[in-house]
């Protein structure tokens, strides 16, 4: 059987496009503060953090490729049936939490008092059917939105800059170095997809580290460049909205075109479908290395199912939506499939499966 | 004995044997030709005499040249006094007899029948157990005349004809090389329809070739009347769209895609041939595109490729702005519209729907009528949608005014014009149900599944995604033809690499 690959470059436009849509989403919460200077450099501790972060992942692959007949019974062995089913679990959490948060988006600011559930268990259903054609598919477009998206955004942006008002800018660090860092931290953890490499790293081809970290280092400019405008744009204020970014993109006009929120919002939307299109994907991957006799096909319809069932309990409820937005539910979201399973999976590569060999062996 | 006859049948892999070889009673050979035929008056059989030995003449009237018949093959070998070498008659009537270049020796009946209905003359002889076969077709064709589908402002004025001999020459005479290859297929088990695969030897890709070939042989068809009867097999097996087939009237599009590695598909009894893989941006590419100067063929291909995305969406995004996202439009502009959408009857959506099926209805009647009246239905059309529907408050002017954009549009890239129309009716309800939102949602899986269009593994959205800086200067721009013609276009670039897997 022979399959196709995807260029690095390609995957993380996919991946850009994933990240972008945590900030264009971005809620604002008592614990961090959005209005401050401060978040113009959170990005940059994404930046080290993400770096830093992405180490186990790619050392799963480097102990991989070390077996050659490892690589072939890889998918059979159960531990890796247990990490894959982790991996499972832990994004259909993420397409809960991505598809809610849409979902409050939706009817808090783009049709207040609006009942959107049924938009989101569409966008879920397109979603789930998108993930079928596969990560290529995925990724070639993905170039294709990163460029309308960059495009739009960077034109909306622009028209911002008049209402940027440098007394908005308030001297750094007012709250502390540590909290700072807290804040950043809880930035950073925004980032989950990264976990996801590890199960289609076999897919990309090229210079995946190389191309990792230029995600790393683009996706914080870009968020250094929004916050800089909702920061300059809305200054306290920021604190008191739900979604800041949002409130700074309804400030711009452009000739003829009064109001450009609904425009770039729409444009945002592509970075939502992509990213949980690509958590459906990932998804399909893990749990077909635990059922392998289960269609990918089945998997993404099932998924769905349970997705939009979860939805439509959690819809237009804020107490239910807050619990996954809870903090330590977040900060578990990035370190399970970031750190905690790429480490467990490297630590069984080196200590037990040699064990295993040698027991063998003898 | 036996590979010959499996070569035999490898020659004609599609018909089946039904008389088998070729009888040395040549009275007898003729009686069979006229029983499969059970009578049919075009079926001619003649029996006559050369120098004393009987001889049978078999053709279908209509398809052959009576005159070349009489002057070339009965007047020689009827009239013919000499005495017929012992033994070798058959050349020698082959070699000094028979007056034409195209002769064949065929000892297989089925064959020699098959031969018979295109238009040759079969010639048995008494005592042989081989048939000549005699070129002397005269198939009724229309002559070469400008193509009416694939217009061109600057290019030749020369169009395929439905003689596949014909449209051969046309693309033979401008491709003047031993490496313009040509294999010859009979598809369709009645029809036995010829097509002719077309490639430049070490251009295409090997695997390409395969693949087409491939496809072609597991056609499970009974008639081939045309080139949409193998568009299926060759097109992408994805649910689309879009199709990754093209089609073309013009010999000179069609040389210029097979010196880019692709392969063509010439088939007998119509004036559109294939060619294999089409990108997505073709669609927007012409050939006097390549004899503008590059500034203006660059802006001709952006007008193309936005006036694609008008007719797609603009509708779409009209409904969704007018029932959801108001705030969009400066406050004189939303005023205009409100007071004259206020008096229509309908809804926007059902509005933008209703004069889409007036348009497309009044297209198709306009397109399937005789010429005579075609014009009464434009001017009806034209009344009907515009004036009065609006005069009557059934229409709103702005939707009138979207549609007939719209409508413009979508004749801009004729290739596009059948996922166009079914797409826009797509996005108004979209657009109508959800606004802006669901639109961009369609939008964005549109675009997916464009994306994962990937056939002869050849991405569809090339050069743009995967990018290729190389074919990039010639897509919705195009440089200069002397830095274009140092490296040809070759569609094998953009080939997607496949690894293997367990």
């Amino acid at each position: 059987m022979t399959q196709t690959r995807v260029s690095a470059p390609q995957f993380f436009s996919l991946l850009y496009l994933s990240v972008l849509s945590s900030i264009f989403m971005y809620i604002s919460s008592p614990e961090i503060t959005v209005s401050e200077t401060d978040s113009l450099l959170r990005p940059l501790i994404f930046i080290v953090i993400s770096i830093i972060a992405g180490i186990p992942t790619f050392l799963i692959y480097k102990e991989i490729n070390k077996s050659e007949s490892l690589k072939k019974t890889l998918t059979e062995i159960k531990f890796f049936k247990v990490i894959a089913a982790f991996y499972g679990a832990v994004y259909f959490i993420g397409i809960i939490r991505t598809a809610a948060r849409f979902d409050l988006f939706a009817s808090s600011e783009l049709f207040p008092g609006t009942e959107m559930t049924l938009f989101i268990i569409a966008l879920i259903v397109v979603c789930a059917l998108l993930s079928l054609l596969g990560l290529g598919a995925l990724s070639r477009a993905g170039v294709i939105f990163v460029v309308i998206v960059v495009g739009a955004t960077g034109f909306v942006m622009l028209s911002l800059l008049e209402e940027v008002d440098l007394l908005n800018f308030t001297p750094l660090f007012r709250e502390g170095a540590l909290n700072f860092i807290w804040d950043s931290v809880l930035f950073a953890v925004q980032a989950s997809e990264i976990g996801a490499i590890a199960l289609v790293l076999p897919e990309i081809k090229g210079n995946v580290t190389k191309n990792y970290i230029l995600w790393s280092v683009f996706s914080g400019l870009s968020f250094i460049v929004v916050l800089f405008f909702v920061v300059g744009t809305l200054g306290v204020f920021a604190d008191t909205q739900l979604f800041p970014t949002y409130t700074a993109v309804t400030l711009a006009k452009f000739g003829l075109l009064e109001r450009m929120d609904a425009l770039e919002t729409a444009i945002w939307i592509l970075c939502v479908v992509e990213k949980i299109a690509f958590y459906f994907l990932v998804i399909s991957k893990s749990f077909k290395i635990v059922f392998k006799k289960v269609s990918k096909r089945l998997i993404c319809i099932v998924s769905a199912v349970l997705v939009s069932i979860v939805l439509a309990f959690i819809s237009s409820n804020l107490e239910r939506f807050s619990f996954i937005s809870y903090t330590p539910v977040v900060l578990a979201m990035y370190i399970v499939p970031v750190i905690v399973l790429p480490l467990a999976t490297v630590i069984y590569l080196k200590k037990v499966k040699p064990c295993e060999k040698n027991s063998e062996t003898d | 004995m036996k590979e010959e006859k499996q070569m035999f049948l490898s020659v004609d892999d599609v018909s089946e044997v039904q008389f088998g070889d070729v009888r040395e009673n040549a009275v007898e050979n003729g009686r069979l030709i006229k029983e499969a035929f059970k009578g049919s008056f075009d079926i001619v059989v003649k029996k006559g005499y050369c120098a004393g030995k009987c001889v049978v003449f078999a053709n279908c009237d209509g398809l052959c040249n009576s005159q070349k018949i009489a002057d070339n093959a009965m007047r020689p070998l009827l009239s013919f006094k000499g005495e017929l070498p012992e033994n070798d008659e058959l050349n020698f009537i082959c070699d000094h007899l028979l007056c034409g270049t195209e002769q064949k020796k065929e000892t297989s009946l089925d064959m020699a029948v098959d031969m018979l209905l295109r238009g040759t003359l079969l010639i048995f002889i008494e005592g042989w157990k081989t048939c000549v076969i005699f070129g002397v077709q005269s198939i009724p064709e229309r002559s070469i005349a400008e193509p009416d589908t694939d217009v061109q402002e600057f290019g030749s004025r020369e169009g395929f004809t439905e003689n596949i001999k014909t449209n051969l020459t046309l693309v033979r005479k401008r491709l003047c090389t031993a490496n313009f290859t040509i294999q010859m297929q009979e598809i369709g088990k009645e029809s036995k329809t010829r097509i002719l695969l077309c490639y430049m030897k070490g251009r295409v890709d090997k695997d390409l070739l395969d693949e087409v070939k491939a496809r072609l042989q597991n056609l499970q068809m009974d008639t081939v009347l045309g080139a949409g009867y193998l568009r299926k097999t060759l097109d992408t097996k994805r649910l689309s769209f879009f199709t990754m087939v093209g089609q073309t009237e013009r010999p000179d599009t069609f040389a210029a895609k097979i010196c880019e590695g692709r392969i063509g598909i010439i088939i007998d009894g119509t004036p559109f041939a294939l060619i294999v893989p089409r990108l997505f941006i073709e669609n927007f590419q012409t050939l006097d595109d390549y004899i503008n100067r590059p500034y203006y063929a660059t802006f001709m291909r952006i007008v193309r490729f936005l006036a694609f995305l008008i007719s797609v969406f603009l509708p779409g995004v009209f409904v969704s702005i007018g029932l959801f996202h108001q705030e969009m439009l400066p406050d004189d502009m939303l005023y205009n519209i409100v007071v004259m959408e206020s008096n229509t009857l309908f809804t926007l959506t059902l509005e933008a729907l209703i004069i889409h099926f007036v348009y497309e209805t009044v297209r198709e009647a306009g397109l399937r009528m005789p010429k005579s009246i075609g014009h009464a239905v434009s001017i009806v059309g034209a009344l009907v949608i515009g004036d009065a529907a609006v005069t009557a408050g059934l229409i709103g002017a702005p939707m009138l005014i979207i549609v007939a954009l719209t409508a413009i549009c979508s004749l801009v890239s004729s290739d596009l014009y059948q996922p166009i129309a079914v797409l826009r009716i797509i996005f108004i309800i979209v657009g109508g149900a959800t606004g802006l939102y669901g639109i961009m949602i369609g939008a964005a899986a549109l675009l997916v599944s464009l994306a994962s269009m990937t056939d002869y593994n050849i991405p569809f959205l090339a050069p743009f995604s995967p990018y290729n800086k190389e074919l990039l200067r010639d897509s919705l721009v195009r440089i200069s033809m002397e830095k274009l013609g140092k490296n040809i276009f070759d569609i094998n670039v953009i080939k997607l690499r496949k690894k293997k897997h367990q």
